[in-house]
């Protein structure tokens, strides 16, 4: 903006002092002008009074040639300098009386030659010598030069002006210089000022983000520290649940063998006492039962193994030729769905569908036609599942038409060591459905139960099919 | 062919177990399915070890027919089955004798390892004495009936 400004003043005073030089120089060439005509029509007077004289003295025609040359001038200057003017008012009045003079000396020249061509000499000279003409002409001539040197004043004045304008115009360059110069530099100090400015604010912004960063660094460090700390006191714990697992089962083992001792080698039990000894040794072998299981299900993430395909018709069929036995005693049909190969443990899935399937078999035993039921559709990701990359999900329902339980409790069968009936009516230490919920999360997957009393269950697990192992340091 | 009718000599099984009560039902579990064997007990794997080389506690010891078979547990105080196993496995003489291992440990691991360091056989303690009994009596069958096993005798003078 200020550029702008700047350039534009300069132009108009440079523009200003262009159009004052052009009128000066008008005018000093008008002045000149004023002063050549002046001078020829002052040469004309003279030239027209001298042939005039020549003529009236000599009575010879051919002086009036040159009078007659000189009038037409003069007519010509006259009527021609009508339409100079000066600049100076005063001048101008000037001129115009020296036009009147002039024009008031020819009528009388004229008059003089009139009167000697009639043939009238001696009044024509007497005329001329009576001084009227000679008082006239030497008004002429003062106010001749009087205008001239009017005029010379003036073109004098005019070019000292031009002179001064011309300082002036320098000055001015030396302005437009000088503030353009000043505008440059100030120009620069303004770029350089602007990426300082710019400099400055990178560095901030590096700074900042340095510390963004060191901040940053430093909460990975105290989340993995945490992390650390985290999975080794889970290591730990699993590593106690070990030990004490397999070291809770050795007193165990002994007193089972030594009640198996007692019972073949005492001959007088009573048989109440022998019931306390199988009642003793009952214990000792569900204590034991839940010791392994406990282990069992502190391993599904210690001991498990990597991802591969498992055809999970191939698992099934294991899993139906294992529960054989089970199936024959009770009768039950088994219907079993196509099902896909997907990437999982093939341990750990046996384990959960051997699990779900015995379970389904052991709650509807009791009924007349018992049948389970294993069907599968293809399913979106569970909401409630934030693991990224794996597309395509297949849900797994196992159904039977057995005693089912009351929804209330669809979440708590999944709790270890829950049970809903007693041992009495269904055998099993209850860790069964945890293990299966353990090995269901290790798979990113999800496991739920939909029941009401008496219309049997359906468990389903929802599962990825291209699956990958979530590495948490274990 | 020479088929023996008569042993050649007393079969003899030592069984290296930390736990008195094990050594017990061992015992036990022998009587129980007429075992005609003698089989000498040790407390860990350096006694094990001092008995068959006749050091330490042994050094009086004059035995020249070392032990047929050893019944070795794995989790043991002092020196461990599997160390001592790795030691037996090592010794040029001792190597030869054959080790059962007799462990509580179902571990995949603790199979493999025992049969990589040369046992040659592995079973795990039942809970219930009954199945003891029934497994020392496949162990004696095994070892002094059906198979056939190298006799190895102290070379005093190497001594």
């Amino acid at each position: 903006m200020l550029l702008l400004a700047l350039v534009a003043i300069n132009t108009y005073i440079s523009q200003a002092t262009i159009s004052k030089l052009t009128a000066l120089h008008s005018e000093i060439a008008l002045a000149t002008n004023t002063v050549t005509a002046l001078e020829e029509m002052h040469g004309n007077v003279l030239k027209a009074e001298s042939g005039q004289r020549g003529y009236l003295l000599n009575q010879n025609e051919a002086y009036l040639k040159h009078y007659n040359d000189a009038v037409t001038n003069l007519q010509a200057s006259l009527s021609h300098s009508q339409t100079q003017h000066s600049i100076v008012p005063a001048q101008a009045r000037l001129i115009s009386s020296l036009k009147t003079l002039i024009q008031t000396k020819v009528d009388e020249l004229s008059a003089t030659v009139r009167i000697a061509q009639k043939g009238d000499f001696a009044r024509a000279v007497a005329i001329v010598n009576a001084g009227d003409g000679r008082e006239n002409y030497a008004e002429i001539h003062r106010l001749f030069e009087e205008i001239k040197s009017n005029t010379n004043a003036i073109a004098a004045a005019q070019v000292t002006k031009l002179a001064l304008i011309t300082k002036e115009s320098a000055r001015n360059l030396s302005v437009f210089f000088a503030t353009s110069l000043l505008l440059l530099i100030g120009l620069f100090f303004l770029a350089k000022l602007n990426i300082k400015n710019q400099r400055t604010r990178e560095l901030e912004m590096e700074a900042q983000n340095d510390r963004l960063q060191l901040a940053v660094d430093e909460r990975t460090k105290e989340l993995s520290l945490f992390s650390d700390e985290l999975s080794r006191s889970n290591r730990e714990l699993e590593d106690f649940a070990f030990v004490a697992s397999h070291d809770l089962q050795e007193p165990l083992r002994k007193i089972m063998a030594f009640g198996d001792r007692l019972e073949t080698q005492a001959q007088n039990l009573s048989d109440k006492q022998r019931d306390y000894l199988y009642r003793m040794r009952g214990a000792a072998s569900r204590m034991s039962r839940l010791i392994s299981d406990l282990l069992e299900f502190s391993r599904i993430s210690t001991r498990g193994k990597s991802f591969q395909t498992v055809a999970l018709n191939e698992v099934l069929q294991d899993c139906v030729d294992d529960l054989n036995v089970l199936i024959e005693e009770t009768d039950v049909v088994i219907d079993i769905a196509p099902l896909p190969s997907i990437s999982a443990d093939p341990t750990q899935m046996h384990q959960l569908l051997f699990n779900l399937l015995a379970n389904a078999i052991k709650f509807s035993q009791t009924r007349s036609s018992p049948m389970v039921s294993i069907s599968i559709k293809p399913v979106a990701q569970p909401a409630s599942i934030e693991v990224e990359g794996l597309s395509n999900w297949v849900c797994i329902a196992v159904s039977d038409n057995g005693i089912g339980f009351d929804q209330e409790y669809a979440q708590k069968i999944f709790a270890p060591f829950q049970r809903l009936h007693s041992r009495q009516a269904f055998k099993g230490s209850g860790i069964g459905l945890a293990i299966c919920r353990r090995i269901v999360e290790r798979h990113n997957g999800e496991i739920a139960a939909i029941s009401e009393i008496d219309k049997g269950a359906v468990f389903t697990v929802t599962l990825p099919i291209n699956n990958y192992l979530i590495s948490i340091k274990q | 062919m020479n088929l023996p009718t008569t042993p050649r000599r007393p079969f003899t099984i030592i069984m290296a177990e930390d736990d008195e009560d094990d050594r017990l039902l061992a015992q036990d579990a022998m009587e129980a399915c007429g075992s005609k064997y003698l089989c000498h007990t040790v407390n860990d794997g350096q006694e094990l070890l001092d008995y068959l080389r006749c050091q330490g506690k042994y050094i009086l010891n004059d035995i020249s027919d070392l032990p047929s078979v050893i019944l070795l547990d794995l989790n043991m105080p002092i020196l461990d089955g599997r160390e001592t196993l790795k030691q037996l496995k090592e010794d040029t003489l001792l190597c030869s004798i054959p080790v059962v291992i007799l462990s509580t440990s179902s571990e995949e691991e603790d199979v493999s390892k025992s049969y990589r360091l040369g046992a040659s056989s592995y079973m795990i303690k039942p809970s219930k004495f009954n199945l003891l009994v029934d497994m020392m009596k496949s162990f004696n069958n095994y070892w002094f009936e059906t198979a056939t096993i190298p006799h190895v005798v102290i070379d005093k003078d190497s001594k």
